[in-house]
């Protein structure tokens, strides 16, 4: 068994700003009738244990940059409710059937329960940002909103860019796509926009925002090649979702493109037919010629090189986004994040 | 023999998980490297699995205990002890195991019929060969498609069952028509492709065959060999071969239920059968590495509406039955059964399609003389101590902070109550022997004890939680006194006897919150009248699902050579159910919390024997509410006949019921989600401790003798590497 | 024997039972993720020669390229949109009209919350000191101009429909450029209220000989306070 190495402070900082941002979430969550149809669903994702990894990049890179925590924890609790509501979308369109170690929404509830449990969710997530008109000034409020909507149109069209892979399922997606993909559909919720409504939060709006367009995208990036990695290698007692789940979606991930790429031809014409038929029609055998082709022919070894790669571009542009503030358990734990991708499971 | 000092292990509760820890330890293979001392509250092992004898010898148990068939750590266990033990069958009744266990092969369900009425429903599942515990002939035989296998073949079995009720003879050419299978019967039988399945499939939906019960049957062979080889083929084939079995069985058969009760319990059972079915393919538990723990997450009953079961296949007989023997109710409360989907799926399969010899077995006598006597006879000829009056109060951890790098915490001390002490100093001798057997009391003998008279006269109740009174208090410190601890006292104790570590351990205080426990009420009755005579036919019956809260009821009359009586009484029966908790918990101090509850248990089974018994024994009743009270026979009666007796419901305080509060010796649930809060018994976070109980992550997460000895072999591998993995059958299993 | 000495126990191989059906298939033990049913697998792994680190650096090369990419064409999407002309509330319109462009159910909210924000003058006139002078007002167009005269020049066939709210009565009106539903087409920009005579408004529109057909749409504002007050589209082609 796999000891994970110890980053205390990056755990410890999660679990901090993530029980602060879960409290606050309560005080969201409506509690009135249709409870049993609505309310409840509404509640569920946000109240199982997520790692709250996008919230705490928020309040963290806030106080990096000298802002109290209460002026960013309302944008760190849209930024999670978001993501939940985001992720009942997800669930359904990839017809997940677990999500943190429980059936998905939909699979409890039905399809047009969830659909609408979602769109309530993301309603409920602007409240927040509303309020923020009081807590940090109408100015920064109305930025933050900017920021939102251009991270909601980028993950839009990334998701976008995924479905329509999954029903086109084109065989020439290259790296530099995927990549494209990564960074709408992952990056954008998970990294810029949380580090980038923080720094704006901290610096009262006086930073240029550039910069934080790569470096979320490098550690965004190396975080979802990860997710997809245990997808296929992690531990099922702790991984939460269903093993080789993305092998049965037929999934455009980073070993699967390399794979693509080192087929012969005759065996790529196999990984054709199988991908080009619904997960209903796929069999048992091959996922597992998939996954053991992805071994052959090192596309695992790629994925989980490349990771750690983008990691350290990660830390490189970290030293020049970060390097002149001065030291803090913040900003230590946002340096730690890069690495802490590669450790949880 | 080993030269140097051997290792003190403290194995602290002799119940099932904590004795089969001792046994591993003590192996004469080990070669004495391990010293174990057994540490028991009160005066008798078993734990929850310990029973005594009270006035005519008449054995007093917790509840029923059965031993299922497919108890091989169980079994093999007890059979080497007994191999060990080498008893000289001319002097004691049960020299080899096989004496003290007999096979129950009649067991049932109680269902209610839609007048209202209750019926039993028996059925005799046939001897299957072998007994339990025998060596294993494959190696580790535990598949997912073999059961797949196993259950498309009961399917098959099931419908030919309804067939045969229906009165139509098998027609061996009525698939034939199609020509449907026949690949299936000729030469070279290879499993067939995807596409001839497919084929298969719509000639069978074609042609009609399956409008008649016949073609459905047909299907259903078709579907076993599918099952058999289920990585070959797309998911959706196979969904579809079988809701086309299940639409068409539902439209023949539901008709012929309405008239035909049988037929129409039979329906139900296919029903639950077709959901399993359905499910396991539907949920890729084949292929899921986590096996059936997948589906843990979701309430039994909840997971096969999900696959298609009806309310009404979910309400009858053959579930709650099912149910009933797992305790499955969340705080006792009926209206909210809950058991764990994986928990119940594997329980299911392993207990009807691995059991061996029979499917149930009963001793034949207590469970403390035919287990635990045996066992603590060997185990004290392998040298382990035993300190009976000893109950953990508290397990002590090293201060944290003065941990040295890269140490992990470990166990420092244990505190104990010294609740009695034994004249002398002298080790305190347990056993009574009763017809050549040596049994546990169902008190402890006051006269070996330090102030023995005053004890008994105030009345030291030494199992009880609530009993405070004690001799004294003892600490024992690691290094000094022992080296390793086997905790296995029950889930209920653990809040109470490691505050420590459930407050500074999340995993800790995770799994008490979710490993949860259910007290439970039982009672048993001797009468002057056999069974048969009261309306019960069949022998050796166990029947569960009935009425609450005694909803299983066991037919015990082989145990009446066993007792004393002077005027045998005809039958024995015991009946147990869970027992609600109070809304707000008793606290620590209150004393009188055990004698309020039992008095309840009273007031319930009184009532219960008033109005529900006469379904299962119709003359039983002197008229619609009232029991026969004349027919139980009372020890003091029979001791002193020609006093005054009473034939009203008074009689019933003769008899022996119990309410089983303490905490440890409530039963262990399989609550949805719960599984994965427990911890294994290999867990090494504590570097001295291992635990033991069917509460922990022992393999087989129920609560039953068979996990509670899988887990004290787990806790003895923990401290030294034996047995192997392999060894403890069905560990590894999906 | 001191505490220092105490007996530890040893770490187990494993704390949790195998449940993978391919147990069947080999020994127990073995280690987790062996491959089922005996597939080859080429002997230590696929470390090419020349190793990991060109592999890697050229897969960060090529994120690098990808970043740099996006971000100038972000850039240049920002400036394209960053034209400021009217008083501050107007950022806010360009939002509105951002989201009437790719709203998929979820986010018709944002439209409906930017557009009670916008109808909040309060918090609207803290924003910020709008840099431009406020754009005169003629005497005329105070005289509750409820009529509009639409001119429209066009070499393809073309439909112009205008919605205006009964609160557009009284004000100037102003639009900005009509825009497709697909990014790739260019915007109408020849688009232009006048004040016209005796109060009405004139509407001029020009459509260029190339413009691709589609439906070109946008919001009208009332130019003083910049609050949406009806939309204006034109249907160029069939």
């Amino acid at each position: 068994m796999n000891e994970p190495v110890t980053t205390p402070l990056v755990a410890e900082t999660l679990r901090e700003y993530g029980s602060l941002t879960r409290d606050a979430i309560a005080r969201y969550l409506p509690s009135r009738e249709p409870r049993r149809y609505l309310y409840d669903l509404v509640a569920d994702y946000p109240q199982r244990s997520g790692k709250m990894m996008r919230p705490s990049l928020c309040i963290a890179t806030a106080r990096a940059f000298g802002a109290r925590l209460d002026d960013a924890l309302g944008t760190a609790v849209a930024i999670e409710l978001l993501h939940n509501a985001l992720l009942i979308h997800d669930d359904i369109e990839d017809e997940s059937t677990e999500r943190r170690g429980r059936p998905t929404l939909h699979v409890l509830h039905g399809v047009p329960l969830a659909i609408n449990a979602g769109d309530t969710l993301t309603l409920v997530s602007l409240r927040p940002l509303i309020e923020n008109v009081n807590t940090i000034g109408p100015r920064l409020a109305f930025r933050i909103l900017e920021e939102a909507e251009h991270m909601a149109r980028e993950s839009a069209e990334g998701q976008a860019l995924e479905l329509g892979w999954r029903r086109d399922n084109p065989m020439d997606v290259d790296a530099a796509a995927y990549l494209r993909m990564v960074l709408k559909k992952t990056c954008w919720l998970a990294t810029i926009f949380p580090s980038r409504v923080g720094a704006l939060i901290g610096a009262r709006g006086r930073v240029d925002l550039e910069p934080f367009v790569r470096f979320g995208f490098f550690v965004g990036t190396a975080f979802q090649i990860q997710d997809d990695l245990l997808n296929l290698v992690g531990e099922p007692q702790r991984y939460g979702k269903e093993i080789e789940g993305d092998l049965w979606e037929g999934k455009r991930t980073l070993m699967l493109i390399h794979l693509m790429r080192a087929l012969a031809p005759d065996e790529q014409a196999r990984l054709s037919a199988m991908l080009s038929c619904s997960r209903e029609e796929r069999a048992a055998e091959q996922v597992r010629w998939v996954r053991q082709q992805m071994e052959a022919h090192g596309s695992i070894e790629y994925a989980r090189q490349v990771a750690h790669g983008l990691a350290g571009a990660a830390l490189h542009e970290y030293s020049l986004l970060y390097g002149h503030l001065p030291d803090s358990r913040d900003k230590q734990f946002i340096e730690g994040l890069v690495t802490w991708v590669f450790e949880r499971t | 023999m080993s030269e140097a000092k051997p290792i003190e292990v403290a194995v602290v509760g002799g119940g099932c998980a904590g004795i089969s820890a001792a046994f591993e330890l003590t192996r004469p293979e080990h070669r004495g490297k391990y010293h174990v001392t057994v540490y028991q509250q009160g005066w008798r092992l078993g734990g929850k699995g310990a029973s005594g004898r009270g006035p005519a010898d008449r054995i007093e148990e917790h509840g029923f205990h059965v031993w299922l068939g497919f108890y091989e750590n169980a079994f093999r266990l007890l059979r080497e002890c007994y191999a060990e033990l080498r008893r000289d069958p001319r002097e004691c009744p049960f020299a080899d195991w096989r004496d003290a266990f007999v096979p129950a092969p009649f067991v049932g369900v109680a269902d209610h019929s839609p007048d209202g009425a209750w019926q039993s429903w028996m059925a005799h599942f046939p001897p299957v060969g072998g007994l339990p515990g025998d060596p294993l002939t494959v190696d580790n035989p535990f598949s997912v498609s073999s059961y797949l296998v196993r259950t498309a073949s009961l399917l098959r079995t099931l419908l030919l069952a309804c067939q045969a009720r229906q009165g139509t003879r098998p027609d061996p050419q009525a698939a034939g028509e199609s020509g449907s299978t026949d690949w299936l019967r000729g030469e070279g039988r290879r499993a067939p492709s995807a596409s001839e399945i497919t084929e298969a499939i719509a000639r069978l939906l074609k042609y009609g065959v399956l409008a008649t019960i016949a073609g459905v049957i047909e299907a259903a062979r078709l579907l076993e060999t599918v099952v058999g080889a289920l990585a070959r083929y797309p998911e959706n084939i196979v969904l579809r071969l079988l809701d086309a079995i299940r639409t068409n069985a539902h439209r023949q058969i539901d008709i012929l239920a309405e008239q035909d009760e049988e037929i129409r319990r039979l329906w139900n059972v296919i029903e639950i059968v077709l959901a399993g079915l359905r499910g396991m393919i539907r949920f890729g538990l084949a292929y899921d590495p986590r096996g059936f723990d997948v589906i843990d997450e979701y309430d039994c009953l909840e997971w096969l509406r999900l696959n298609g079961a009806s309310e009404r296949a979910l309400n009858s007989g053959f579930v709650r039955g099912l149910r009933g023997l797992a305790f499955a109710y969340e705080d006792g409360d009926f209206q909210q059964p809950r058991l764990a989907a994986g928990v119940a799926l594997r329980g299911t399969l392993r207990m009807f399609f691995t059991y061996r010899g029979a499917l149930f077995w009963k001793m034949r006598a207590g469970m403390g003389d035919v287990v635990f006597a045996p066992y603590y006879e060997v185990l004290k000829r392998r040298g382990v101590s035993f300190k009976f009056f000893h109950r953990l109060a508290n397990v002590r951890l090293a201060d944290a902070t003065r941990l040295a790098s890269g140490e992990r915490p470990y166990v420092e001390a244990l505190d104990f109550d010294v609740q009695a002490q034994v004249n002398d100093g002298r080790e305190y001798q347990p056993l009574v022997e009763i017809h050549g057997l040596p049994c546990w009391p169902a008190k402890p003998d006051y006269g070996q004890l330090v102030d023995g008279e005053r004890l008994e006269r105030e009345g030291w109740d030494f199992e009880s939680f609530w009993e405070r009174r004690k001799a004294g208090a003892k600490t024992l410190r690691v290094v000094n006194d022992f080296d390793f601890v086997v905790l296995a006292v029950g889930i209920g104790a653990i809040p109470h006897v490691c505050r420590e570590i459930v407050a500074r351990d999340s995993r800790w205080r995770a799994m008490v919150d979710h490993v949860k426990s259910v007290a439970t009420q039982a009672f048993q009755v001797w009468m002057g009248e056999g069974m048969e005579e009261l309306g019960w036919d069949y022998p050796l019956g166990s029947i569960s699902g009935f009425t609450p809260p005694f909803d299983t009821m066991a037919d015990m009359r082989h145990l009446i050579p066993q007792e004393s009586w002077p005027t045998k009484p005809r039958a024995i029966a015991y009946f147990c159910g869970v027992l609600p908790d109070p809304m707000t918990p008793p606290g620590d101090a209150e004393t009188d919390y055990p004698r309020r509850r039992r008095d309840e248990v009273r007031r319930n089974a009184i009532h219960f024997l008033n109005r529900d018994i006469g379904h299962l024994w119709p003359k039983a009743r002197r008229g619609p509410a009232e029991f026969r009270w004349e027919l139980l026979v009372d020890p003091a009666e029979q001791k002193s006949p020609g006093r005054d007796s009473q034939h009203d419901e008074s009689r019933f305080e003769s008899q022996f019921y119990t309410a089983n509060v303490n905490p440890s010796d409530r039963y262990t649930l399989a609550l949805p989600g719960s599984a994965r809060h427990r911890i294994s018994p290999l867990d090494n976070t504590y570097d001295n401790l291992t635990i033991a109980g069917d509460w922990t992550d022992c393999g087989y997460n129920s609560g039953c003798v068979e996990a509670a000895v899988m887990s004290g072999r787990l806790a003895a591998h923990a401290l030294s590497q034996f047995p192997p993995h392999e060894d403890i059958i069905g560990y590894d299993h999906p | 024997m001191s505490l220092g000495e105490r007996l530890r126990r040893s770490d187990p191989v494993r704390t949790a039972p195998i449940r993978t059906f391919s147990t069947t298939l080999r020994r127990p033990e073995s280690p987790e993720g062996a491959e089922p049913g005996g597939a080859t697998k080429p002997p230590g792994g696929r470390a090419r020669d020349g190793s990991w680190s060109d592999v890697v650096a050229e897969g960060v090369d090529l994120a690098y390229r990808v970043i740099e990419e996006e971000i100038r064409l972000g850039q240049q999407a920002a400036e394209q949109l960053n034209r400021r002309s009217y008083a501050m509330g107007s950022d806010m319109v360009e939002a509105g009209e951002r989201l009437v462009r790719y709203s998929a159910d979820l986010w018709i909210s944002w439209l409906e919350f930017a557009g009670s924000l916008a109808r909040n003058a309060d918090s609207l006139r803290n924003l910020s000191r709008p840099p431009e002078p406020e754009p005169a007002r003629s005497a005329d167009a105070t005289a509750g101009a409820t009529a509009v005269s639409i001119a429209i020049t066009s070499p393809q066939p073309a439909r112009v429909t205008l919605h205006l709210h009964p609160t557009a009565e009284g004000c100037s009106l102003a639009v900005r450029d009509l825009k497709a539903g697909d990014p790739g087409k260019p915007a109408l920009t020849d688009v232009l209220f006048t004040p016209g005579a005796g109060g009405m408004m004139d509407l001029q529109i020009r459509v260029p000989q190339e413009q691709p057909p589609d439906l070109y749409a946008g919001l009208v504002v009332d130019q003083r306070t910049g609050q949406p007050v009806g939309t204006l589209s034109v249907q160029v082609g069939e």
